[in-house]
């Protein structure tokens, strides 16, 4: 009787950790199987082994979605291949050195792509990122808030120094006024872009023509058209739409399913899912 | 006066004013008055009523014009009106009067029977309202059907000194088909200032912009007329069923308004019948299709431009070719699309809409030899003949020779490739594994909720210590705690002395000394004050001090004395094993509270 009962709860022992062992194994199979479809250029057949391993990997991994943005750019998608490019240099991804310099070469050669797309068909794209845009991404990193945090608490320090040590006043101010300087100059910066990230979140266009409405509404005009791959700020929400701007200050509003957030994190199941290859064409309506 | 009584005169008087002042009918409000008549008050629908208005006005000035009652609008044609005008001026008693008279004169025809109240008003110069009588009319019989504009015809009667004629060239089309729209202003006495004040509605329509018609004269029911051009319009109706165009209204002068009809169009769909598959609904008219390159002879890899053109006449902004045809052996990117939108004529030299709209293709053969770009169809229905046709470019061949520089060239940033054709070898291959390297997600511990947090932090805490202070100055501990507190605050201004002096020597004994004296002081107490180091260390002694640290006092205070008072005062060494001592003192006597 008991040597019955130790054997089940050894059954259930082992069949309660089997779970975890099959789901990593699967991921796995999913990679490699896509894997093996891209080296033949089986190119949809990559993208949806790669995708089904996104869904069962929630976190970001970067060189999974390095993988899915680069055969979405052998497949001609540049909207998607252009959003999980730049997902897979996102730092909570866990880039090594070697898909960081991958995805840049991919991400500038589809990035070509799309600017050639978008004059021919007089869609509108963002601007290259230029100086300005690498100064924000560099004020957002997490090392500028714990400088400016360091430096708060170096003023206070300096501060109460300065107080009890009256006869060192001279020698304090000066170490004072730089920890404020550090203080506010970098909390300020940090800050403003902080809040341009929680204000108005960046996206990836997918697709590859979306056609901008001038108000939520499939039948609303159509202000302009976007190239898939442009880079884009969501400024506000509507029921199933949403309002983006590009960098030049052209807005308006898409499909909020035509949209890839870069904020999250998080991968979603079913998020930025390819469409069925009968409804590839541009999204006008 | 004989025979009359006091109370018959005042009646007399009274009732004098009353019948000036209100019984009048013409009652002006101020020195205007307006007052309508109608030749008769009982009619059958269809019947011609003469309606007169007739405006006064005492003294200078022009009489307003009359405004008609909303129902005239509403349940009557209106022709006119024609203006007859009066000035009549008298003295009284060396005082001259004027009085001018406009009479406006409409005939009005019932469109339906009822019964009508048909005063009018004006407006006088102090914005009062001043009603006319209201004479009633009485209409019987069938009410008439809405009179709709013919065809491209002229009016067949006046209707009055001036009005909007709108006409289409067919009241019955297809959808797609194009609609020939004019709208003109009849004027029989010249008129300053007639202005479009409403253009007429097109829903459901697409219009394009015609060319306004020129001016002439015309005779309508044997009166002359002028005909000024008002707007010119080809519509396109998008759907089925019976569409209208909106009637227009025009402003004559600075008050009179004038009303075109409406014109209700049937349009029928397209025949289902004979309908090819790859047609569009767009594509109502008649057109021809063309393509050219710009060469016949290109090395492969290099491009040549593919101009597809449909002309002809119809809506060209949204006609359509059927879908472009696979080119064997070519790569074909997107097109540019250019569209003129020209005014052509017809047969009877009527304006109509056509154009031409062009396709240009970037072309790239892959490989080399003879290739052929195959035809190109378009598909239309032709509305005059009523059915559906077609035209189609012809084939043009060319000829691909081998190349010699690279393969794909980008001229003047030409449309970008089709999906999948890119070189494979332009993006980085994906990174090969059977397993998925994995990592462990890096938590960011400074979130921003965090970070702000900490922020605030700063400055909260700077402000908690002023309001501190504040708090404390007002409601702070007793004086002794204050002097203690200020004591600690001296001492540490002692030792910062002492330890800045520690290199240089310069009062750095006196100051050592001084710390000591003043630590010793508060440790004995009040009575400490003012008393001789023997005595101070005697009370100390008194007060329960340890006997080797008062032995280590003593000793601190012999050697500061003799460095200051004694020729020998030490090295830099020195001093700092001095300070050292001290501070170790202070801390193991516990002197040392607040001030290290």
């Amino acid at each position: 009787m008991k040597a019955r009962l130790g054997a089940q709860c050894l059954v259930v022992v082992v069949l309660g950790g089997g779970p975890a062992t099959v789901r990593a194994d699967a991921v796995d199979d999913a990679y490699a199987a896509g894997n093996q479809a891209a080296a033949v250029q089986d190119w949809d057949a990559a993208v949806a082994h790669y995708q089904r391993a996104t869904q069962l990997l929630p976190q970001l991994n970067s060189t999974l979605a390095y993988n899915l943005g680069t055969v979405h750019g052998q497949a001609g998608d540049l909207g998607r291949s252009t959003y999980w490019l730049r997902r897979s240099l996102d730092t909570r991804g866990g880039p090594t050195s070697q898909v960081v310099d991958l995805a840049h070469a991919n991400l500038a050669e589809v990035r070509r792509r799309a600017e050639l797309a978008a004059i021919a068909s007089n869609a509108q794209i963002d601007r290259p990122a230029n100086w300005w845009d690498v100064l924000l991404d560099a004020l957002r990193a997490p090392w500028v808030g714990w400088a400016s945090l360091i430096a708060g608490l170096g003023l206070l320090i300096v501060w109460g120094l300065e107080r009890r040590r009256p006869g060192r006043r001279g020698a304090l101010q000066a170490v004072l006024v730089g920890f404020g300087l550090a203080y506010f100059a970098l909390g300020l910066l940090h800050g403003l872009a902080l809040r341009a990230d929680s204000v108005a979140p960046a996206a990836i266009v997918l697709g590859d023509r979306v056609d901008v409405r001038s108000r939520p509404g499939r039948h609303a005009d159509s202000a302009f058209t976007i190239q898939g791959g442009a880079r884009v700020r969501i400024f506000d929400h509507s029921p199933g739409w949403q309002q983006v701007r590009l960098p030049g200050g052209l807005a308006g509003w898409v499909p909020e399913d035509v949209l890839g957030d870069l904020s999250s994190g998080r991968v979603r199941a079913g998020e930025v899912a390819s469409p069925q290859p009968d409804t590839k064409k541009t999204e006008s309506d | 006066m004989p025979g009359v009584t006091r109370r018959q005169f005042v009646v007399s008087l009274a009732t004098l004013v009353w019948v000036a002042g209100v019984a009048s009918p013409v009652r002006a409000a101020g020195r205007t008055g307006v007052k309508v008549s109608l030749d008769r008050d009982r009619v059958q629908v269809g019947a011609r009523i003469t309606y007169v208005v007739e405006v006064t006005r005492e003294g200078a000035g022009t009489p307003p014009d009359p405004v008609l009652p909303a129902i005239l609008g509403e349940a009557f044609r209106i022709e006119g009106p024609f203006v007859g005008s009066s000035v009549k001026s008298i003295f009284i008693q060396g005082r001259a009067s004027r009085t001018a008279s406009f009479t406006h004169t409409y005939t009005i025809t019932p469109l339906k029977p009822g019964e009508f109240r048909l005063g009018a008003h004006i407006v006088d110069d102090g914005g009062s309202k001043v009603s006319s009588n209201d004479p009633l009319l009485v209409v019987s019989g069938e009410p008439l059907p809405a009179k709709t504009t013919p065809e491209g015809g002229k009016p067949s009667e006046a209707r009055g000194e001036v009005f909007l004629w709108g006409t289409v060239d067919k009241t019955q089309a297809y959808v797609g088909e194009q609609i020939v729209y004019a709208l003109e202003v009849y004027e029989r006495t010249r008129f300053m200032n007639i202005g479009l004040r409403t253009l007429p509605t097109f829903k459901d329509f697409w219009t394009e912009e015609l060319p306004e018609g020129e001016r002439r004269n015309e005779l309508v029911d044997g009166i002359p007329y002028r005909v000024h051009p008002g707007i010119g319009r080809a519509l396109f109706p998008q759907r089925a069923g019976t569409l209208g165009v909106g009637s227009a209204e025009a402003t004559v002068g600075l008050r009179r308004r004038v009303t075109g009809d409406a014109i209700t169009i049937t349009v029928q769909p397209l025949p289902a019948q004979g309908q090819p598959s790859e047609f569009v609904a767009n594509n109502v008219g008649r057109y021809s299709i063309e393509a050219r390159v710009d060469r016949n002879r290109v090395e492969q890899g290099q491009p040549l431009t593919l101009s597809v053109s449909v002309d002809g006449v119809g809506n060209v902004r949204v006609v359509e070719p059927d879908r472009w045809p696979v080119m064997d052996g070519m790569r074909r990117y997107d097109p540019k699309i250019d569209t003129i939108v020209e005014i052509r004529s017809d047969g009877d030299g009527r304006p109509l809409v056509g154009g031409k709209r062009t396709y240009e293709f970037l072309i790239i053969p892959d490989r080399v030899g003879k290739v052929t770009i195959p035809v190109h169809k378009l598909h239309f229905f032709d509305p005059t003949r009523e059915r559906y046709d077609s035209v189609e470019t012809a084939p043009i061949e060319i000829d691909v020779v081998a190349g010699t520089g690279p393969g794909l060239v980008e001229t003047q940033g030409r449309p970008s490739a089709e999906k999948g054709t890119e070189n494979a070898s332009d993006l980085r291959p994906p990174v090969s594994g059977d397993t998925l390297p994995r990592h462990v997600p890096r938590r960011i511990w400074l979130t921003p909720g965090r970070w702000i947090a900490g922020m605030t932090a700063v400055p909260t805490i700077v402000a908690a210590a002023f309001v501190g202070r504040i708090v404390a100055r007002k409601v702070g501990g007793d004086d002794a705690a204050r002097i203690r507190a200020q004591n600690r605050a001296r001492r540490r201004e002692l030792l910062d002395d002492a330890r800045e002096a520690v290199d240089g020597g310069d009062g750095f004994h006196a100051t050592m000394s001084q710390l000591l004296q003043d630590v010793a002081v508060e440790r004995a107490g009040s009575e400490g004050v003012g008393l001789t180091r023997p005595a101070l260390l005697g009370l100390l002694a008194d007060r329960g001090m340890d006997e080797s640290k008062l032995d280590r006092l003593r000793r601190l205070l012999d050697r500061c004395d003799a460095a200051r008072f004694g020729s020998e005062t030490g090295d830099a060494a020195a001093r700092r094993q001095l300070l050292d001592e001290t501070l170790s003192f202070l801390r193991d006597s516990g002197l040392g509270k607040g001030v290290i």
